[in-house]
């Protein structure tokens, strides 16, 4: 069912493959800082700037190829989002679990090969 | 004259309307509306009706299925073509039931992408026109439960 995109497009395209993969190590740092800001102040703002990389990772890493860093993104996405959405409070037993999967998460990012 | 199919995407990831916007160029129907949040999808939908609403399922704050349960009996004239993440399975059987044409999985290759979207505008063009039947909503869902990848992960957590 594919469909031969024009030779215009293929261009477009590996320039914003491209903006993405230089913008990874940027990302994986926002997100550090505003975790580690959950972790220590779990605030609405803190958890909101979280969410919004993790978020956009999982989204956009999938387009570009990459389905891995979508998966992980897109698990720890569902980790965070019930704090956002406040159906999950930041008691003490939850920010563990929080810090344990992100340490995961940022440990795959740091590792990943792109 | 040709008319263009005009379309509206609704996904907060400003990467993947880009992409959405540059597939649906090359395809040559027209975007006539961009929107990163399903409270201003609904409002923007009812202004522009659209032949072609790509949604994005999981969004902060209002769900793409949410916005579809507000729009469902608005959308026969509109192909509306469901955007999916990994786990979004029991999201995508609800969406179909709701009356979406299709869904596409994001970590979808984009020339894959491209071909699926102007299929499901063909069949769904075709359909309005009087040319084939019903859409066979049972298959659908069969189709969604039988994504092997999607189910493999669903089945992990």
């Amino acid at each position: 069912m594919g469909y031969d995109l024009p030779e215009e497009f293929q261009s477009k395209f590996k320039l914003l493959k491209q903006e993405y993969i230089d913008k990874l190590p940027q990302m994986i740092s926002e997100l550090s800082i505003a975790i580690n800001d959950f972790l220590q102040d779990p605030t609405e703002e803190s958890i909101k700037k979280a969410y919004t990389v993790v978020h956009n990772l999982s989204g956009s890493s999938g387009l570009y190829g990459y389905s891995d860093i979508s998966k992980k993104s897109k698990e720890f996405d569902k980790i965070i989002k019930p704090f956002l959405e406040k159906t999950e409070l930041p008691t003490e037993e939850n920010i563990i679990l929080v810090r344990q999967k992100f340490m995961e998460y940022l440990s795959f990012l740091q590792n990943y090969n792109l | 004259m040709i008319i263009k199919p005009k379309v509206m995407i609704v996904d907060d990831e400003e990467n993947v309307r880009e992409v959405l916007k540059m597939i649906t160029s090359a395809l040559n129907f027209d975007v006539i509306a961009e929107i990163s949040n399903g409270n201003e999808a609904v409002k923007v939908f009812r202004e522009v009706k659209p032949d072609i609403l790509f949604l994005d399922i999981n969004m902060p704050f209002m769900y793409g299925d949410e916005v579809l349960e507000e729009i469902k009996n608005e959308i026969e004239a509109t192909c509306v073509i469901m955007l999916t993440a990994f786990s979004d399975v029991d999201d995508v059987k609800k969406c179909i039931k709701l009356g979406a044409t299709y869904f596409i999985r994001k970590d979808t290759s984009v020339p894959k992408i491209a071909g699926i979207v102007k299929e499901t505008w063909q069949k769904f063009n075709d359909k309005h026109k009087g040319k084939s039947q019903k859409p066979d909503l049972h298959g659908l869902i069969q189709e969604v439960e039988n994504d092997r990848l999607l189910n493999k992960y669903f089945k992990k957590e």
